[in-house]
C-alpha cells in the first residue's frame, strides 16, 4: 500500500482503461473518511497525482492517453500489476473557516489592515486542509490564531482605556 | 518619523524580510520568512502592527494585490521597503555593528 497525497477538488477523474475505477471527490457524503482506496496501475496514479504534496493537476484525454503506454510497459515487467493504493481524501474545498473567528478578528482589528488579516488567516487556514488536516483541527488552528492575532492589540487597548472604554469602542463601531 | 537608528529588533526583522521577498513580501510570507531563518514565529496581529508603525513611519509603502475568487475575493496587501526604510535599516544595523566590534562573543560571525 502506497500513500500518496492527492487533491481531486471537485472535479471527476475517470482513469482510462478497462477495470480501472473512477476517482471521484465526495463533497457532500463521506467526508469524514480519511482515505479512499482505488485498485489501478501505480504508473498512472503517478502521473494523475503529480508529485506529493503539489497543486492540484487537471490532465487532457491526451495525457491520460499516454501513460497507457507507461502502463503497458509496466505490466509487462511486472505480474503483481494492478495493485492497491490508499489515496487520502481530500479536505473540501469549499470549506470555510469558523465564521465567529472571522467576525472576532473583524471587530478587533483596523480597518486598514483588516482584509489583509483574514486573507492571511484564511491562507494558512486552506493551506492546513490542504495538508491533509482534518476540518476540526483547522478550524481550532484557525481560532488559536485568531485569538493569538487579536489578544494583544485588546490588551493594550484594555490597559489605555479599560473594559467599559473597548465596550463603548465597540459599540461606536457598531454604530458606524 | 522614526529615528533612522531607532529600529526595534522585530521591526530590522520585518524590513529584512520585506527586502528578501520582494515584491512578494505579505503577511503569511514575511511571517513564514522569518520563520525560517530564525525560527520565531509571530501572530498576524504583532505582524500588522509592526507593518503599520513601519509604514506610518514611511519606511515602507503597501500596495494591494489582485483578488482571486480561491481567496474569497480578498486581496493580498505587498509591502515593498522606501528608500527611507532602507536607509532606516542600513543606520540600525550600522549602529549595531559599531557597538559589537571588538567584542569576542561566542559563536559570533563577525
Amino acid at each position: 500500500m502506497s500513500t500518496f497525497n492527492l487533491l481531486l477538488e471537485t472535479h471527476s477523474i475517470k482513469l482510462a482503461g478497462a477495470g480501472e475505477a473512477n476517482l471521484w471527490h465526495q463533497v457532500s457524503n463521506n467526508d469524514s473518511l480519511s482515505t479512499a482506496t482505488i485498485a489501478a496501475s501505480p504508473a498512472k496514479i503517478v502521473a494523475l497525482i503529480g508529485t506529493e504534496g503539489a497543486t492540484p493537476l487537471v490532465f487532457t484525454a491526451g495525457q491520460l492517453a499516454a501513460t497507457e503506454a507507461a502502463d503497458e510497459a509496466a505490466a509487462a515487467g511486472s505480474a503483481a500489476l494492478p495493485r492497491e493504493v490508499t489515496i487520502p481524501r481530500p479536505a473540501s474545498p469549499r470549506t470555510e473557516p469558523p465564521r465567529a473567528a472571522e467576525l472576532l478578528v473583524s471587530w478587533c482589528t483596523k480597518k486598514r489592515y483588516r482584509e489583509a488579516l483574514l486573507d492571511d488567516l484564511d491562507e494558512v487556514f486552506q493551506c492546513d486542509l490542504t495538508k491533509g488536516m482534518t476540518v476540526a483541527r483547522a478550524h481550532l488552528r484557525y481560532w488559536g490564531a485568531a485569538l493569538h492575532s487579536i489578544t494583544p492589540q485588546l490588551l493594550e487597548a484594555a490597559k489605555r482605556i479599560g473594559i467599559f472604554g473597548l465596550i463603548a469602542d465597540y459599540a461606536r463601531r457598531l454604530l458606524q | 518619523m522614526t529615528d533612522v537608528t531607532d529600529l526595534t529588533l522585530i521591526e530590522q526583522q520585518m524590513l529584512l524580510a520585506i527586502m528578501r521577498l520582494h515584491p512578494n513580501a505579505y503577511g503569511v510570507s514575511i511571517r513564514d520568512e522569518i520563520k525560517t531563518r530564525i525560527n520565531k514565529e509571530y501572530s498576524f496581529g504583532s505582524i500588522y502592527a509592526v507593518l503599520e508603525r513601519l509604514e506610518n513611519g514611511g519606511l515602507i509603502e503597501s500596495r494591494e494585490g489582485e483578488a482571486t475568487a480561491v481567496r474569497g475575493g480578498r486581496k493580498k496587501l505587498y509591502f515593498t521597503i522606501a528608500g527611507t526604510g532602507e536607509k532606516a535599516l542600513q543606520a540600525s544595523l550600522n549602529a549595531m555593528d559599531a557597538m559589537r566590534s571588538g567584542l569576542k562573543l561566542k559563536g559570533a560571525f563577525a
